[in-house]
């Protein structure tokens, strides 16, 4: 067992096999830099929990596709992104420090499709992006690459 | 600050690389901080959804291109549909991923009955590491030079025996070969010393140019590295395999190619298959599609005796229909190692109509399946001592799955888990979905909580041979 703890004092028992899915843990454990708590100072508890979470999962993953098991996981996994914005980048924002290569992958397509087909209101919209563009500024960038804004006008709806 | 800004920029960027360079481009106007963003992103993906007129997109993609210039690109795949009269852009793209040493390309181009030729630049390359090209013709005596290259996938294009030889010598760190119906070889030998993956999909393919409709009466295929090797698709010719003596992970899930219209004898294609099994028989784990099963319950029903392998796990890919079971049957009698099998009920390979069978007159009468197959238990030499797992995905509740079920669960004296996930059905949101209750008024779920139960029931009154014998339903349901 390795004991993880977040920036809110709070500490978590992962498996190992589980834990080493993180590079970066992976790193520390075999350089015997792991011997007691791993203070985590990014990661609230919230998203270390969700994180643990995925990992508990995903303990197995090679040996799920021998199986046929990835049915089973694929499913975890469309429902593990179903989060809001906010607690999506935090995860993909504590992926990206412990280095979890496939949850940064699932979190990052993620984000993409949520953003697929949106119109640029309707992104500015769901990102909060406050358009600092004066409306001539925008014409002017749409006047410089038409093609840029070729084809039918995409979804405007938010979510 | 927005929420996407406060990520540090690879990530921004990494995020946008999962997104068509349609809506990429067009992040441009978002704000200030967004207008030169999409020019670094690294991993590049031109689709051709939501363009027309096809000039369009062409102009979509170069000034695409133009714009980004010389930032760092590993990744480019472009989508493209081509005839013999389209503007040959392509070769700009492809010499644009050379100098700008991209590592990993894919040129999806739809051809329909014309192949492209590759422009000199891409025969020798040393940045790249994945390729996938569509629909191309190899210039036989072109050498080819792919010191980098871990990951080729050649679709509908034309290889020549001369062209796959430079590929072999000019590619030296292969890992992963796929060649997925293309045509103008027979003779596969592949020796580059680190390829470990091969999987090959053949169907019938004319080459319209040469006006040829014979590629060989023969594939011959030498793997000595590959552990993995995998034929499917329609095989229209025989087929040999040599020196597999590596292969560890074997997949034949194919079907014999029919000319319509011809009434063609069959049994050739299916000696052939009974040899490639041959060829196999050392492979740790075999898997089989709805053809091999349908002519092991043939064989099954002419009691001819099961051909013999050491595998230790099978994976078929079937759907369970009564006769699969007489194939089913045939496959166990003639794997005394087998330790674990596996029943996967939604084939991956598109279905096509059952392959007749010619020769019904030689059968032997089967009136009761189900009878026949707890009949042949003592013959079945893996249950008394090597069978410890069976596991059925993609469940569907049909009269074949539980007398087969319970044929092991009575018979497997050292059976430990039996493992049954039910399919799922639809979400109640999903486009599918709606489809389904729009056309017809209702959808029903063919795993009903109720009908899930019953299976529950009926799994849980059978006696059980093996005293260590765990049984697990898995579905979205509690039950």
């Amino acid at each position: 067992m390795v004991k993880l703890k977040s920036n809110d004092d709070k500490e978590f028992e992962v498996e190992e096999a589980a834990v080493i899915q993180s590079e970066m843990i992976k790193n520390m454990i075999e350089d015997g830099c792991a011997t007691s708590v791993i203070p985590l100072p990014n990661i609230d508890s919230k998203t270390l929990i969700k994180v643990i979470e995925y990992l508990n999962k995903h303990i197995n993953m090679g040996k799920a596709a021998e199986t046929g098991e990835e049915d089973d996981l694929k499913e975890f996994d469309e429902q593990f992104v179903n989060m809001g914005w906010e607690e999506l980048f935090d995860v993909i924002m504590a992926a990206n420090y412990l280095n979890i290569h496939e949850l940064m992958e699932l979190c990052c397509q993620s984000a993409a499709d949520r953003l697929k087909n949106k119109s640029v209101r309707a992104v500015r919209e769901m990102l909060k992006i406050t358009n600092d563009l004066t409306e001539e500024e925008e014409q002017e960038i749409i006047n410089d690459a038409p093609w840029a804004f070729e084809g039918p006008e995409i979804d405007d709806t938010v979510n | 600050m927005d929420r996407l800004s406060e990520l540090p920029e690879p990530i921004q960027l990494h995020i946008l690389s999962f997104l068509p360079m349609r809506y990429v481009v067009r992040t441009v106007i978002l704000c200030k901080h967004w207008q030169r963003l999409w020019t670094n992103v690294q991993e590049l993906y031109f689709s051709t959804e939501g363009f027309f007129p096809y000039e369009k997109y062409l102009a979509f993609v170069n000034r695409a291109l133009i714009c980004r210039g010389t930032c760092k690109i590993r990744r480019l795949r472009i989508e493209l549909y081509l005839n013999a009269l389209s503007p040959k852009d392509y070769e700009g793209w492809i010499s644009y991923a050379a100098t700008n040493n991209v590592e990993d390309l894919f040129l999806e181009f739809d051809t329909y009955y014309y192949e492209w030729l590759p422009p000199q630049c891409l025969y020798c390359n040393s940045s790249l590491k994945t390729l996938k090209l569509w629909g191309c013709r190899f210039v036989p005596d072109m050498q080819i030079r792919w010191n980098t290259l871990t990951k080729l996938s050649l679709w509908f294009s034309v290889l020549r025996n001369e062209s796959f030889r430079e590929i072999m010598v000019g590619a030296p760190k292969l890992e992963f070969f796929e060649l997925f119906s293309c045509w103008g070889y027979n003779n596969l030998t592949f020796d580059s010393p680190c390829l470990r993956t091969v999987n090959v999909c053949e169907y019938e393919t004319i080459d319209y140019e040469n006006d040829e409709h014979d590629h060989g009466p023969i594939l011959r295929i030498s793997a000595p590295n590959v552990r993995s090797l995998q034929l499917t698709g329609a095989l229209y010719r025989k087929c040999v395999l040599m020196n597999v003596s590596s292969v560890v992970h074997a997949t034949l899930d194919f079907r014999p190619y029919i000319k319509p219209f011809r009434e063609e004898k069959l049994k050739w294609q299916k000696e052939n298959l009974m040899e490639l099994g041959r060829s196999l028989k050392h492979v740790e784990s075999l898997t089989l599609g709805i053809w091999c099963i349908e002519v092991l319950a043939q064989r099954e029903r002419r009691r001819i005796p099961p051909q013999i392998s050491t595998n230790k796990c099978a994976t078929l890919n079937i759907h369970m229909k009564e006769e699969d079971l007489l194939g089913i049957v045939n496959l166990l009698k003639g794997s005394p190692n087998l330790q674990t099998l596996i029943i996967d009920m939604e084939p991956k390979f598109w279905e096509e109509p059952r392959v007749p069978d010619l020769t019904d007159s030689e059968n032997f009468c089967i009136d009761n399946v189900a009878n026949y197959v707890a009949s042949q238990a003592e013959h079945v030499k893996c249950l008394l001592h090597h069978l410890k797992t069976v596991k059925i995905t993609q469940f569907v509740e049909q009269h074949s799955v539980l007398p087969f079920v319970e044929f092991i669960l009575k018979k497997g004296r050292v059976l430990e888990n039996l493992v049954i996930i039910a399919k799922r059905g639809l979400d109640e949101n999903s486009e599918e979905y709606l489809r389904i209750v729009k056309r017809w008024g209702f959808y029903e779920e063919e795993n009903s909580p109720k009908s899930l139960l019953k299976v529950a029931q009926r799994l849980l009154s059978i006696p059980r041979a093996s005293s260590r014998a765990v049984i697990t339903l898995r579905s979205r349901y509690t039950l």
